[in-house]
Order: C-alpha cells, then structure tokens, then sequence
C-alpha cells in the first residue's frame, strides 16, 4: 500500500480499495444477477450511484429497479441478505428514498414464506423507522387496496403493528390517517364471511375473529391518546377528529362483523371478546352509552352514514340489554317503559331485515325490553309512535312470511308478550289495528283468541269497558265479519271463521253478564244475525262449488280410464282431455279428491258450530220466558 | 223557645224591586227552623242562594214561613247534624277535585344534605344534570356515576336528562322538581316508584327494593 492508500483508509475507514466491496451490496447484485439476469457488477455499479445521488435526482426507474432487486432477493429466498442492506449504515440515504417499494414484497413474503418472517419483519421495522411516515402510509395503504383476495387476514395481522408505528410518528393529521387506515382495513374485513356456529368461530378458518381483536388492540394508543388530553380539560381539533373516527370504527365494528355474529354470554368467544373491546372504547372516548342509546348522541357527528348507524346503534342497544356487556356501569335509574320506548326504534329497525341473525337479535331485544314492564301497564297513547305501530306491523309478517321455523316461534312468543303489556284501552287498539290491517287468517284467528280471553278476564274479575261495555262492538264487528261477504274464501278463512264462531260461543253461553248492558246485547245480537246468515250463504255456495268439483274430478277419471283402454286397443294417437283449471291442478287424482273432500268436511264443522250457536240461542231464550 | 219573629214586610213591599232578594233571604236564614230552609233551598251562602232563587219564590217562602211557624228551634235536636251536613252539600265548592288525583301520598321521602339556591328549581321538560350515588337498604352500593378518583371528576360527566318526562323511575322525577341547583338530596324511594315487582336484576337491584339515591342537582338549564 502507497502512502496516499493509507491516509485515506485512516480518514474513511469504509474507502474500497482494489477488490474490496461492501458485503451488502455484493449480496444484494449476487441476487440480482441470479433472477433478472443483470451483471453482478453492473448492480453493484447502480447501488453505488444511488448512494451518491440525493433523493430529488432519483427517477421512477431507479424506483422501479430497486424494488425489482429487492424482489428478486426474496424470491430468491435470501431475505437475510435484503435485511442486512436495509440495515446497513450506509445504505440509509436510499433506503429513505426508496425503501417504500420494498414495503409490497416484503409483506408478500411474510403472508406467504413462514421461513423468512423473521427476517422480513426487522426489515419491515427498519423501514418504518427510516422512511418518512408519509410515503410509508401510501405504501401500506396501496397494499391494502390490492390484498390478495385469499390472504386478508394474514396480510392485515403482518401489517397492523407496523401501520401503528408509522402512524404514531406522525404529527399532523394523524386522526385522519388513523381514520383512512380503519377504513381500509375494515372495508377488506367485511369481505371475510362471519362465522355463526361455535365450530366455525373457534375455527375462525377466514381469520377474521383474529383480525378484529388486532384492530381493537390496534387502537389502543389512541385511546390513550384521547384520555391522556381529556385531562387537560381542553380538546383541540385534532382531538375531535381523533374520537370521531374511533368512534366511526366502533360504529362500522358493530355492523360488521358484530350484527351477524351469533353471540353468546355463556360462551365467551373472540367474537364476544371484541364486542366488549368495542363497548368499553365507547366511554373511554367520553361516548356514554346511554347518550348513543337514548338522546341521539351521534347526530353531532353528521359525517356518519345514517344508514350504518341504525343498524350499529341497533346492535349496541342487544349487546347491553340482552347480552348485558358492560351493564354494570349503565345508569339504573330510567324508567322501564321509556327504555322499551326508546329501544322498539332499535327492534323496529332490525326486524325490518331479512337475516336470520338480525332477527334474532330484534326478538331477543323485544322480548328482554318488554319483560321489563309490568303486565297490563303500557298507555295506548304509546301505539301513536310510529315505532310502536311498524315494530308489530313487521313482525307479524316475519310469523307470516319468514322461512325460518324457530324465528316464528319466538316471533309469536314476542307477539303474545307485546299484547299482554298493553293496558285494556291498548289491547282494544291493537286488536282492532291488527284485524283492520290483516292479511292472514292465522293471525286473526290468533287475535280473535286474545279477544276471546280478554272477555273472560273482564267477566271474571276485571269488569272495563273496552272489552264489557259498549266498545266491544266495534271489535265484534272486524271478528264477525266476512271479508268478501258470501263470496270469502272459507278455506283460506277458515281459522279466523272458526276462532269466531267460538268466540259467539262463548258470549252466548256467557248472556247473563253481557245481558246486563242491554244496548251492548241487542247490538251483539244484530251483528251475530247478520254474520250467521251469511256464512250459511257462504258455506253453502261454497258446498256448491266443491262438491261440483268432486264430480267433475270423477266424471274426469272414468273418462281417462275409459281412454287409456281404447289407447291399448289401438294404436292412434288420443286427444289430450283438457280438465277444467283448478287450484289443485299440480297433485294426483287421489290427493286432488281427497283435498275436495276434506274441504266438504270443514264445511260441515263449520255448520255444526252454527247449529251449535243456534241451539244455545234458543236455550237461552226459552229461559228467559 | 225565641219568641215568634215578627213579620215585617207586607206582601207589596216584598214584590217591590226596592226590597234586595238578599235581605229577605237573610231574614228566612236567621229565623226559620233548618228543615225549612232546606226544603225551600235557602240554605248556604246568602249570594249563592240570591242567584238561584227567584224573588216570587221568596215571597211564598215568607208568607209559607208565618203560616206554618217553623221557625229556629222548632226542628229536633239531631237536625243539628243534618244542619252541618246539609251546609257542606249546599255550599259546592268550587274544587271539587282531589288533590291526589292518582295513588295518594308521595312514595318517597327526602332528606335536604346542602341546600341549593332555592331559586332555579326545574320545571317539567328541563334539561338537568345529577351526580348521584344508588344503594340498596343494606348498603349495597348498585349505581354511581361519580368517578372514585377525585382528578377524574374534571373528565367525567353528571347524567343529563329531561326532567318529569317519564324517562327515569317516578322517584327521581318528582323528587328532581322540588329541588333547587346547587342541592345535595337524600331520596328515599318505595319500589312503587322505582323497579317495582321485578326490579332490575342485571343492575344489583332484587325485586320490591326500596332504593336510596344520593342526588346533587348540578344544573338546570
């Protein structure tokens, strides 16, 4: 070595001399010269140059190339190496400029290569500590944008603790980088589907019950943020903007996965677990629960889509009352009734959906809210709200029209409590609203039973005079009615048209109590008259028709019987018989007659039940003289 | 017995219009015997039956007055009850309304710790605010909406609410309206106006509990 070599290997100690290269760079064009068939040296040359070059100089090729060496490092399964440049001292400067790009394939590598996580990982943590917050956020949320459909979860868990450690760095706008990283996040999230058996959660094949306990512990610093300047007594903007998009978190967290979740307190799932993550962040960010819940809360923030906020505040008012999370700490000073009150817009706004697990949670929430008020107690005035009037409006078309065998059981269940509650002058409404607005004999034969017990009570001990006096009137007048005069349907009326006719039953044999308000008995009487008189209209039109049926059903058999032995006798073709159209047209003969038959049948019962009625008619006045 | 009154007025000086229905009811009032004037309706206050009465139907209560002598003291002694009874029903008064149209006597009680400023008391429909602490009869402590740490009472919020609205148990209603701002209560609930029959099990509250409230009215807007 000359003189001038020394000096210099003493002033920089890093001076290459001759064949001397730095190691991390030599790795890195090793690699490169590997995959993209690029001269070792040609590399080393380039890396060289970037070191040199100050960032404003740097073109998007030279971006382009060193996420491509980066790349192609990895690929080659030597993360190490690529780990070892981003660490080194000297590289620095393009690691700053440049070390974004890397960002992708690192992420890549760590979803994808169990083996090199490691590695991957200190190199992610090296970027995130030189690269300028900014363009790392870009990065990541780029990343998100295109997240391998089939690696959501796993990219999302790699991901997160490094998002948090950038976005802590940063100094202004964080709140809305935290809110646009949320976002995100949770826009990928609802594309995993939402288990709903115990199997399935505890599986949590998709990842996404893992996911969203990371988001929760994700949020935590913030959080703190939030409670650390709460004590300074004074929010800036900044602060506001920062509880408004946690706050946007929790509201999306509680629709999506939480509303379809199935959960349960006697076993305390992630699912579970994340949803008392989301009702604790409510206070801790000074969102008091009974504020969202009853006074409207969140019309302050009008940056909320109202849609995803009925349905999330639905959600929070199931989560308290029926699965009772953080109940301890709610006030236990409102009233019953105003709590019912508030919470049949939350029950109204879930039983409008069709999902099973939105349902569900609106007849859990129903029926704990109702069990809470005493029987007999709810004003009529109350059914003048409109959540009062749809709430039952919908859920009878759930017992009506809903598929699902257990969702209308409860449903009725729901439907008999609701009633119970009402006080007399409610019932009478209700009754009225119901059979005024029906559409299913079903039901109104239900009611009618209701109306029925209703008299009995009043006879029995509780004399008013909704269902004793003069406005049982009204009400026989919707029992005992035909809705298409002779021409109802007796069959699709059947259970209503029989309900009825028990329930005339009933006050025939019950004529000492009612007698007692002449009024109220003449009136009775008329409508009774009317009523019998044309249902035996009815019934006998409708005799007419059926047992026409019958024998044109038969007429028809030996016709095609005949037929069929003339067809084995020869071997022309034999003409269609055309057969009258009728309701029963898809089933057998056999099935079709018995149908018919059953019809004539239902016929009878339903005369013998006016005979009944007269029989007892005449009884009673032969006692009476 | 009095001596028989003596009758002043001729029946020509009772039509004429100078003489007040009032004078010659107040006559009748003082001399005839009860069960007169009660049939005759001229029992009660002397303007009430001025109103009522026509001046031809005194005159005939006069002249009846003299022809029958049922003056005072010519009733039996147990009229005397019927006299004070008769009055009562005579004189309607004008509230004929109980005071406690619904179940009787408030179902709480109050105990006043710091006194308010006995000036903004709220009205039904205000916004208040409350610090308040719940228990049970045993001291079992079952709401609290004052944070243990005294610092964080800066952060933390009394409970708002629209007061007399039905939106909290009937207690806290009623008591909350006799309250001032600035007062610091001891509230004494029956069930009847708290949780009733089944009370609030999730919240540490069996059924028919009485329940104790600690309340400081904070403000009223």
């Amino acid at each position: 070595m000359g003189n001038m070599e020394i000096n210099m290997k003493w002033h920089f100690p890093n001076y290459t001399t001759g064949n001397y290269r730095n190691p991390s760079i030599t790795g890195l064009a090793v690699r490169a010269e590997e995959i993209l068939t690029m001269n070792e040296d040609k590399v080393y040359e380039i890396i060289q140059r970037w070191r040199d070059t100050p960032e404003e100089d740097l073109k998007p090729e030279d971006y382009q190339q060193f996420k491509d060496i980066g790349a192609a490092c990895l690929s080659g399964g030597d993360s190490e190496q690529l780990l070892k440049f981003v660490q080194d001292e000297k590289n620095q400067g393009i690691v700053k400029s440049m070390g974004c790009g890397l960002l992708a394939p690192l992420v890549d590598e760590v979803v994808r290569n169990e083996k090199n996580h490691d590695h991957c990982q200190a190199a992610i943590t090296q970027l995130t500590k030189i690269c300028s917050p900014r363009n790392l956020l870009e990065s990541i949320f780029e990343l998100t944008e295109a997240i391998d459909p089939g690696a959501i979860s796993d990219t999302t868990l790699a991901i997160l603790p490094h998002l948090q450690r950038v976005l802590l760095q940063l100094d202004e706008n964080q709140a809305a980088c935290v809110g646009l990283a949320l976002s995100a996040l949770q826009k990928q999230l609802s594309r995993l589907p939402v288990p709903y058996t115990q199997q399935q959660e505890e599986a949590d094949e998709h990842g996404l019950c893992r996911c969203c306990i990371a988001l929760a512990v994700f949020t935590e610093p913030f959080i703190e943020r939030l409670k650390k300047m709460d004590e300074k007594c004074k929010s800036t903007t900044e602060d506001d903007e920062l509880k408004a998009e946690i706050l946007k978190f929790c509201m999306r967290s509680l629709k999506e996965p939480l509303l379809e979740a199935e959960l349960n307190q006697d076993r305390k799932s992630t699912l579970w677990l994340f949803a008392v993550e989301i009702m604790v962040i409510l206070p801790a960010i000074k969102e008091s629960l009974s504020g969202l819940l009853f006074f409207s809360s969140l019309r302050k923030f009008p940056i909320m889509d109202t849609s995803l906020t009925k349905d999330s505040i639905a959600c929070l008012a199931y989560l308290l009352f029926v699965q009772l999370i953080t109940i301890d700490s709610f006030p236990a000073v409102f009233n019953p009734v105003y709590v019912l009150q508030c919470n049949m817009e939350h029950i109204n706004q879930l039983l409008s959906s069709k999902k099973e697990s939105y349902l569900l949670k609106a007849l859990a929430l129903f029926a704990k809210s109702l069990e809470k008020v005493e029987d007999n107690s709810l004003p009529v005035g109350l059914l003048d709200l409109m959540s009062f009037y749809s709430a039952p409006q919908n859920l009878r078309q759930v017992l009506t029209d809903c598929p699902i065998k257990h969702l209308r059981e409860s449903g009725l269940k729901v439907f008999q409590l609701f009633i119970n509650k009402l006080d007399a002058e409610g019932k009478h409404k209700f009754f009225r609203c119901m059979l005024k607005t029906s559409d299913h004999a079903g039901i109104d034969s239900y009611i009618v039973k209701n109306i029925r017990d209703q008299i009995q009570l009043a006879i029995k001990c509780n004399a008013n005079k909704w269902f004793l006096g003069m406005e049982l009137l009204p009400l026989l007048e919707l029992v005992l009615s035909l809705p298409q005069g002779a021409e109802t349907d007796l069959l699709t009326n059947m259970d209503k048209i029989m309900e009825s006719l028990n329930l005339l039953r009933y006050l025939l044999m019950r004529d000492k109590e009612l007698r007692s308000n002449p009024g109220l008995w003449e009136e009775l009487s008329r409508i009774k008259d009317e009523y019998l008189k044309m249902l035996r209209v009815c019934i006998s039109m409708s005799r007419a028709y059926y047992s026409a049926e019958m024998k044109a059903l038969k007429e028809d058999q030996k016709l095609k019987a005949k037929e069929a032995r003339e067809h084995t006798r020869s071997t022309r073709l034999v003409k269609a018989i055309t057969v009258k159209p009728n309701k029963v047209d898809h089933m057998s003969p056999e099935v079709q007659y018995q149908v018919l038959q059953s019809a004539l049948v239902t016929f009878d019962l339903m005369e013998s039940l006016i005979v009944r009625i007269d029989e007892i008619t005449e009884e009673k006045l032969g006692k009476l003289h | 017995m009095a001596a028989e009154p003596t009758r002043e007025w001729s029946d020509e000086q009772l039509k004429s219009d100078d003489l007040p229905k009032k004078d010659v009811i107040k006559f009748l009032q003082d001399n005839a015997a009860h069960s007169f004037l009660n049939e005759h309706k001229l029992l009660g206050n002397i303007k009430n039956v001025a109103k009522t009465a026509k001046k031809e139907q005194l005159v005939i209560a006069y002249n009846q007055l003299f022809e029958s002598k049922r003056f005072k003291g010519t009733d039996p002694v147990e009229d005397v009850t019927e006299l004070v009874k008769a009055v009562k029903i005579e004189e309607k008064p004008k509230e004929v309304k109980a005071e406690a149209v619904d179940e009787g006597p408030p179902k709480y009680t109050k105990a006043v710790l710091k006194k308010g400023d006995k000036t903004n008391f709220p009205k039904k429909g205000d916004p208040v605010s409350c610090w308040y602490t719940g228990t049970l009869e045993d001291g079992t402590v079952f709401d609290t909406n004052i944070p243990t740490a005294a610092k964080k009472k800066k952060q933390a919020k009394p409970l708002s609410f629209k007061v007399g609205m039905g939106k909290v148990i009937r207690g806290w209603d009623e008591a909350l309206l006799t309250m001032s701002k600035g007062e610091t209560a001891r509230l004494e609930i029956e069930p009847e106006w708290a949780y009733g029959k089944k009370g609030l099990p999730e919240s540490k509250i069996p059924p028919n509990a009485k329940l104790i409230f600690e309340v400081e009215l904070v403000s009223v807007d």
